[in-house]
């Protein structure tokens, strides 16, 4: 084909993918909007205009509050939790021969690879007061665990430790693609220059991975804003909303108690939420490396 | 990397913990799925009767079947219609693409779990409610697919497809006959990245489908978890019976599955 020939078929080749993104992703946004600023009744299928009522009953609701804050609160803890631990790990993981290095691949990943409703289940034995793993190893050591998953203050704790100890995979193997593509003679450069390995970490490490961390910080925060199953699974946004978080509440006021207004009101903010987070965080974490 | 010393030896240590720690979970799944807590001594053993319960008082096989059906679906629904789309961004010229494929692109920053309830809306007007239609094809097209397959068509020569229209090839032809084969990687990650992620998803099935016979395997499970509160062995059954198909499948295409992380990642 010479340049700048049209290639008509190209058309035909992109339509079904464009045409299911545009159904599915950007037609639905634009009636989210639309929704979010009406009474929706389901059962008789009206709709009546009502302004920024649905919003205000938002603000107005202490929940919406607390979920919005126990959602930043999970946001916390997951996000540098499974980035510390796996940069960590990556970093223990170097002088590892590649047997091993791939066995601690797979340890770390397997758990991403079931569902989170398995995970959640599962987990629920283990913080289980009674007959759960931990608290029955506290025991041997003579302390007595707290209820975790019905206990105000544990239960969001235990929820973002369940999301970190199975999230780890993903981070993990993009850390240690990153930190293996950094060029031998920085390190070597840094060791003549006297520099110990703390320095050598901050100095050389750590700019060069940016890209990939600023990536992490990114899915990371996304999918965290986003958690419904594990809450669904293990405690239903409980104990007293200790756990309700955004995407739980919306999941709440629409399939619940079907007020579909409020429910695309609160999904509205939390798109909002995401593209301004987005933003931010890819202004202030990402700088151009050449190497 | 040169021989480790000491302090590296030390801290694969903890690292080491740290791996296995995570996969407690899921052999403690297995454990207490496949053991009963005895009447007389009150001491767990060995029973395999949580699975006979799992399938004779559930319809976990239909759920398993619903799953199956599903991820098929949207997993070849995937690699048709991205594989389609990332050729032609990455090979065609037309007026508009590069305007069309950023529109697709922008769909990626529109979060599943933010259009459910106006999705849900168009799925009832449309009688869809409890369909297998519903449960697929909202999926059945990605923008992280059709960005992984424009990034691995763009490595083909083009050389190769101005060759084969020289000789009368079609359109269609050419993209089943010489594209396709050629990005069978890239198809093969692709295809494990949907698989796994339908066949996990859970928040649309749970809200699509509200009548028991057409859950999926993480709907079914999730509802075990408040009907059968009590009886352990029973739930880690079942979430063993939906696990171990994924954790064999990963075993299995381990390196598809790591290569598929690198692919959709940046460069760094």
């Amino acid at each position: 084909m010479k340049s700048g020939k049209v290639d008509w078929s190209a058309y035909g080749f992109v339509a079904p993918a464009v045409l299911i993104l545009a159904v599915v992703h950007i037609y639905p946004i634009l009636w989210l909007i639309v929704l979010s600023g009406q009474e929706t009744d389901v059962l008789r299928n009206t709709h009546e205009w009502a302004g920024l009522t649905n919003y205000k009953t938002l603000f107005e609701d202490p929940i919406f509050w607390k979920s919005a804050k126990n959602t930043l609160i999970y946001c916390l803890w997951v996000v540098p939790g499974v980035l510390v631990l796996s940069l960590a790990l990556a970093f223990a993981c170097q002088p590892m021969r590649d047997r091993m290095q791939h066995a601690m691949r797979a340890a770390l990943y397997l758990p991403g690879v079931v569902s989170v409703v398995v995970l959640g289940m599962v987990w629920a034995r283990i913080y289980d007061p009674q007959f759960g793993l931990i608290n029955r190893a506290l025991a041997l050591i003579g302390v007595e665990g707290p209820v975790w998953l019905g206990d105000t203050t544990w239960a969001l704790l235990a929820i973002s430790l369940m999301s970190v100890f199975s999230g780890l995979g993903t981070s993990f193997i993009l850390c240690t693609t990153a930190i293996q593509a950094v060029p031998k003679e920085y390190y070597e450069a840094g060791e003549i220059d006297g520099a110990n390995a703390v320095r050598t970490f901050f100095a050389i490490t750590m700019p060069l991975i940016r890209p990939t961390l600023l990536y992490l910080v990114i899915i990371l925060t996304v999918g965290s804003f986003q958690v419904f199953a594990a809450v669904f699974v293990m405690t239903d946004g409980g104990p007293n909303f200790a756990t309700s978080t955004i995407v739980y509440l919306v999941y709440e006021f629409a399939f619940r108690y079907f007020d579909f207004g409020t429910a695309s009101a609160t999904s509205v903010l939390l798109l909002v939420a995401l593209v301004v987070l987005a933003m931010v965080q890819f202004k202030t974490l990402s700088t151009d490396v050449e190497y | 990397m040169a021989r480790a010393s000491t302090m590296q030896r030390i801290w694969m240590i903890p690292a080491i913990a740290l791996a296995v720690t995570c996969l407690i979970p899921l052999v403690w799944m297995v454990f207490l799925s496949a053991t009963s807590i005895d009447a007389e001594s009150g001491s767990r053993r060995m029973d395999g009767s949580s699975f006979e319960r799992l399938f004779t008082t559930l319809p976990v096989l239909r759920w398993a079947l619903n799953s199956i059906l599903v991820s098929f679906c949207v997993t070849a629904g995937n690699l048709l219609f991205c594989s389609m789309a990332g050729y032609a961004f990455a090979l065609k010229r037309a007026p508009g693409m590069k305007w069309i494929f950023w529109f697709c692109m922008a769909t990626m920053m529109v979060p599943a779990q933010v259009t459910v309830i106006p999705l849900f809306l168009m799925a009832a007007n449309a009688g869809m409610i409890n369909t297998y239609s519903a449960l697929i094809l909202p999926s059945v097209a990605s923008a992280f697919g059709v960005f992984m397959m424009r990034q691995f068509t763009s490595t083909l020569p083009r050389s190769l497809f101005e060759a084969a229209r020289i000789d009368g090839c079609g359109e269609w032809r050419l993209f089943t006959q010489i594209v396709l084969p050629l990005i069978r990687p890239a198809l093969a990650v692709l295809g494990i990245f949907v698989f796994t992620s339908s066949w996990n998803n859970f928040l649309w099935p749970l809200v699509v489908c509200n009548q028991r016979d057409m859950w999926t395997l993480p709907v079914g499970l999730a509802s075990l978890q408040s009907e059968f509160l009590t009886d352990t062995s029973l739930q880690m059954a079942g979430a063993a019976f939906a696990a171990i198909p994924m954790i064999i499948l990963f075993f299995a295409l381990q390196k598809h599955f790591v290569s598929g992380l690198t692919l959709g990642a940046v460069k760094g």
